[in-house]
């Protein structure tokens, strides 16, 4: 009897130790989804957070706001000085970033991203072409939640659409990967809605180039395999106009080293589906495969040459061609790649086949 | 002295204590502390470490069924009863320093992914009573919740694995051994520690019927971690890239950073209180052995010599600091290797001479 005595008086002083955790109800702390990083003109940056203000009995409201700092949580201790909730990262699903500070790198914003055990590594991240803080604050938004819309725009397009994934986890594999540069969507303000309206290309953690939203296609189906990837409107040289819908794609990369230094051949395997056709001789045809086949495949070699061409400038590597070359070639120099890489050899021999016509020919 | 067949266990069961003894926290965190020298290529590592451990499974059975005992018996029939009841002791303080070193792995998992204000007395004192609870019901109560850690955690780790694989770049993997052997013996001998634990079957050995019979279940039971280790290992191989992985302290905690479902955002959550079960069951383990040789070392009641350990190791988690941390890990480590890969062989070598000498005499 009085061991069990003793045991009692020891659980109730270990469950008042319990009580020392905050406690987490939902309306009594703001849980921050949005978060969109700014470079200041005075050096430091500045930081704007979106969290919902959660109210018993009355529809729930976004609250948006800014401070200026110097680093990421210096700022939400600003900004929490001014909030009558708790904020609380745990429910993060947007990090934004503006151009100019993704111009100086971002891996100091990043960074506390991936070492908070609370914030998840499907994070959106995106670059805005602008202000994040200006976006954030977009009014036409006003009435719902400004950080979910986006990351609800941005996982539609990545799951369905033109965008290939991104997210924390893939930026951070590509940041670390040996030959492998990282990539992220950029969206803008254009007219009061926001729209993706490109692909930002890092070398390391520094914007250096992007591709406008008409190559993110092609972009896409360099990667990697896909399954669905939007439709695609190729307009011929004699004025015919296609557009095709992708089944079924797979980019396939053959490495050959030729005289010590290495050249790619990119065989690109696609299997489509004719969803518009229009012939520049305003007459009603039935659709010669072959033929558009044929070019169309043509004018993907000349667009993926073109967007391989400007990566190769620019000194990036977003498609990997560094990590496939390492995989192949035991002896892999990170140094001499890089040296190689501005003049290194793709060749891209396409094969498209227009599997459907859909239910004319 | 024989156990009496109340307090033993099928044969089967050896399956069981022999997984619960090698899996426990170091699965969490093993995978960068193997691809620091090999990279990628340690998964191969692990599965030469798991051929050793079958090698040790073979020694260890045959040393004890030649003695018909535990390690106790076996030390004091070789060295008489003052110089083995030492050696014994020193096999009995590596069961609770390797109960020790689970435990504050484990608070500091706690501490840094669920509740970083908690102190360690707390959590270590709340592990220990279940724990006391455990073994004060015999043996039999600790290979129950030994087959309860087994089966608990499988659904949870298909959910785990599941996940990453979807956006697995097997590709990380090539070039196969393109390290050399120096590095490959480094990964081995990283991966020896994490999946060792075997050497509970030296204490617990004379509860099991039949033992002849149960000697391929420990086999078994061996092999399914190592392939268990193994999986684990590819895939946060081909989740993480290289570089990424060396920056990740609990590369397969982090994991679950990805897994997002819509009724439940935080995954590590059910994760980690999941591996309480896991810890208690190997603390459990760890623990009877070392009361149990203490109780047959000094002729104690297990409950005083339990009793002592446990509230030796509140105090020491709660005192522990970094530097303690590390010098355990790194004793502990060594003690293991010494110990069990080549004190023990030589003492199944010496065992056999001494015998037969007694014999033939």
């Amino acid at each position: 009897m009085v061991e069990r005595g003793a045991i009692s008086v020891i659980l109730i002083f270990l469950l008042t130790g319990c009580a020392l955790l905050p406690t987490t109800i939902v309306n009594e702390i703001g849980l921050i989804q949005g978060v969109g990083y700014d470079l200041a003109d005075e050096g430091g940056i500045i930081e704007t957070l979106v969290y919902p203000i959660i109210k018993k009995e009355q529809s729930t409201t976004t609250e948006v706001k800014s401070a200026f700092g110097q680093s990421s949580k210096e700022i939400r201790t600003k900004i929490n000085n001014e909030s009558q909730i708790r904020l609380v990262s745990g429910q993060l699903r947007l990090a934004l970033y503006g151009k100019t500070l993704a111009e100086k790198g971002i891996n100091d914003f990043v960074d506390t991203l991936n070492r908070d055990p609370s914030i998840g590594s499907i994070v959106q991240m995106a670059i805005v072409d602008g202000e994040s803080k200006e976006l954030l604050n977009l009014n036409k938004y006003k009435d719902e939640n400004i950080s979910i819309y986006i990351q609800e725009m941005l996982d539609q397009n990545m799951e369905f659409g033109q965008l290939p994934k991104t997210n924390l986890q893939t930026f951070l594999f590509q940041l670390f990967q040996i030959g492998q540069d990282p990539y992220l969507p950029i969206i803008k303000n254009v007219n009061g809605s926001i729209r993706i309206s490109g692909m930002a290309f890092f070398n390391y953690d520094q914007y250096m180039t992007s591709i406008p939203t008409e190559d993110i296609y092609m972009f896409k189906t360099l990667l990697e395999k896909n399954k669905s990837n939007g439709l695609q409107a190729f307009m011929l040289e004699n004025g015919d106009k296609v557009v095709l819908e992708t089944l079924y794609s797979n980019p396939e990369y053959k490495v050959k080293i030729v005289q010590g230094k290495p050249e790619f051949t990119i065989n690109l395997k696609m299997k489509t589906k004719l969803q518009e056709f229009a012939s520049s001789k305003k007459k009603r045809q039935s659709f010669n495969k072959k033929k558009y086949q044929k070019e169309v495949e043509q004018q993907l070699e000349e667009e993926a040459v073109k967007i391989i061409t400007q990566l190769k400038e620019q000194q990036v590597d977003p498609l990997g061609l560094g990590a496939k070359y390492k995989e192949h070639y035991r002896s892999f120099d990170k140094k001499e790649w890089e040296t190689y890489y501005p003049d290194v050899k793709v060749s891209i021999k396409a094969n498209v086949e227009i599997e459907q016509t859909g239910t004319i020919d | 002295m024989k156990v009496s067949i109340r307090h033993q266990v099928s044969p089967y069961l050896v399956f069981f204590i022999i997984y619960n003894s090698q899996v426990g926290v170091g699965i969490l965190s093993f995978q960068r502390t193997i691809a620091e020298k090999a990279g990628y290529d340690a998964w191969m590592g692990v599965l030469a470490a798991g051929c050793l451990v079958q090698v040790l499974i073979w020694v260890m059975y045959k040393l004890l069924g030649k003695a018909n005992g535990d390690i106790i018996d076996v030390h004091t029939a070789t060295f008489g009863k003052l110089l083995g009841k030492f050696l014994s002791l020193f096999i009995v303080i590596y069961y609770a320093l390797a109960s020790l070193s689970v435990m504050l792995e484990f608070i500091e998992i706690i501490q840094v992914w669920m509740f970083s204000a908690v102190p360690s007395w707390v959590i270590s004192a709340l592990i220990l009573m279940l724990v006391y609870y455990c073994i004060s019901g015999g043996f039999r109560i600790v290979v129950g919740l030994s087959f309860l850690s087994f089966i608990f955690p499988q659904i949870l780790i298909l959910v785990l694995y599941m996940f990453p694989l979807k956006i697995a770049q097997f590709s990380n993997l090539l070039p196969i051994m393109n390290h050399s052997f120096m590095d490959m013996l480094d990964s081995i001998k990283s991966s020896m520690y994490t999946i060792a634990g075997t050497e509970a079957l030296l204490m617990f050995y004379p509860f099991i019927r039949n033992p002849d019979e149960s000697r391929k279940f420990a086999h078994l039971g061996v092999l399914f971690t190592t392939l268990l280790y193994t999986i684990s290992s590819i895939v946060s191989f081909t989740f993480y890239s290289e570089e990424q992985l060396k920056t990740t302290i609990w590369p397969e905690l982090s994991l679950t950073k990805i897994i997002k479902f819509s009724y439940l955002e935080r995954f590590e959550y059910l994760y980690i209180s999941m591996y309480l079960v896991i810890v208690t069951a190997l603390i459990s383990l760890l623990l009877w052995c070392s009361s149990r040789g203490l109780k047959k070392i000094f002729n104690m009641k297990q409950k005083y010599a339990l009793l002592i350990i446990s509230l030796g190791s509140v105090l020491i988690c709660q005192l522990a600091n970094e530097q303690f941390d590390a010098m355990l890990d790194k004793y502990i480590t060594q003690m293991n290797l010494y110990a069990f890969y080549v004190y023990i062989p030589l003492l199944l070598l010496y065992f056999t001479l001494f015998k037969r000498g007694n014999q033939s005499g």
